[in-house]
């Protein structure tokens, strides 16, 4: 499995350290966040990353482990941003390529964690509770930012994101876990 | 925000849709054990893209509806609770596909659901009818 890891994070090379940098910087002066050559290479690693996930599977889940935390951090602070800018300045700024970029970025970390999950061959319990367990569970934290949206801020692969975990992750999800899901959509 | 017209946010439309058909097919307790109103929700969403316009929405919707059905099977109690509450309510909206001439794509499945409503009558499984109202 180490092998695996490092092989994905040789495949990434610089690319990773960038966007740890970045990261870093962004933990003393979030406003970098902001800067369009960021958000670039943000959107530039994540889509790097959704290919790997297709590619590799369930194994990625071993590379992805150590910045899903950043990622659902990313998702937050993007989706807060576009609601903040869309409450000071009307719907229209959902035209404006500032606003448009930050979406893309919401948009790509969902679509990395519902690649990873549908591609993942899930064979037995134990497998789909690791998923869940490290992928599934914190992703509850992004279900106040979805419901309290309005809706042209609602990222519809998000609802793609929740089908992809019923139907893979069935044999392993918690009543509880449905239920709270379900909730935030209804 | 998909239930004030038939075309606004197609996207969501499409994903709500697909999710649906997913926790019906795999978590159907848990959407039974919702509270009612959002149960009801649910139900009346079924029913709206039953009646929506396009045929790819309103026969994904009569598959809802069937696999809904399909998965009441398993509890004669649940049964008896789910079409006390939507049994008339149903018969009247098929009933209303089935005959406005916009909805021909689905006269299959339409036939099955209601073959399976008349199916749970006959089966004498439902005495809600009986005795309750």
């Amino acid at each position: 499995m180490e092998t695996k890891t490092n092989y994905i994070r040789g495949t990434l090379g610089q690319n990773y350290d960038e966007y740890n940098r970045i990261l870093q910087t962004a933990q003393t002066n979030p406003e970098i966040l902001k800067d369009d050559n960021v958000e670039a290479k943000i959107n530039f690693f994540l889509r790097i990353n959704e290919r790997l996930a297709y590619s590799v599977g369930l194994p990625y889940g071993s590379f992805l482990v150590q910045f899903n935390d950043t990622l659902n951090k990313l998702f937050i602070y993007y989706c807060t941003e576009t609601e903040n800018q869309v409450e000071a300045h009307g719907k229209l700024v959902l035209n404006y390529l500032t606003v448009k970029r930050m979406k893309t970025i919401s948009k790509e970390i969902l679509k990395l964690y519902n690649t990873y999950i549908g591609r993942s061959s899930i064979s037995n319990i134990t497998e789909a509770n690791s998923v869940i367990d490290s992928f599934v569970l914190p992703l509850v934290n992004f279900l106040p930012t979805f419901s309290k949206a309005i809706p042209e801020v609602k990222e519809a692969e998000f609802l793609n994101l929740l089908t992809t975990i019923f139907e893979k992750l069935n044999i392993a999800l918690k009543p509880e876990l449905v239920s709270t899901f379900l909730s935030s959509v209804f | 925000m998909i239930t004030t017209d038939f075309n606004s946010f197609p996207e969501h439309r499409t994903n709500f849709f697909a999710l649906l058909k997913s926790i019906i097919k795999y978590n159907f307790q848990q959407l039974y054990n919702m509270p009612e109103d959002k149960f009801h929700t649910i139900m009346n969403c079924i029913v709206w893209s039953i009646k929506h316009e396009l045929s790819t929405f309103s026969d994904l919707g009569l598959d809802l509806l069937y696999d809904t059905l399909q998965n009441l099977t398993s509890s004669i109690e649940i049964m008896n609770i789910f079409y006390g509450r939507y049994f008339l309510s149903l018969l009247r909206d098929l009933f209303e596909v089935l005959t406005d001439g916009f909805h021909k794509s689905g006269f299959k499945l339409q036939c099955r659901i209601l073959f399976c409503m008349c199916k749970v009558l006959t089966s004498g499984f439902v005495t809600y009818f009986v005795n309750g109202s």
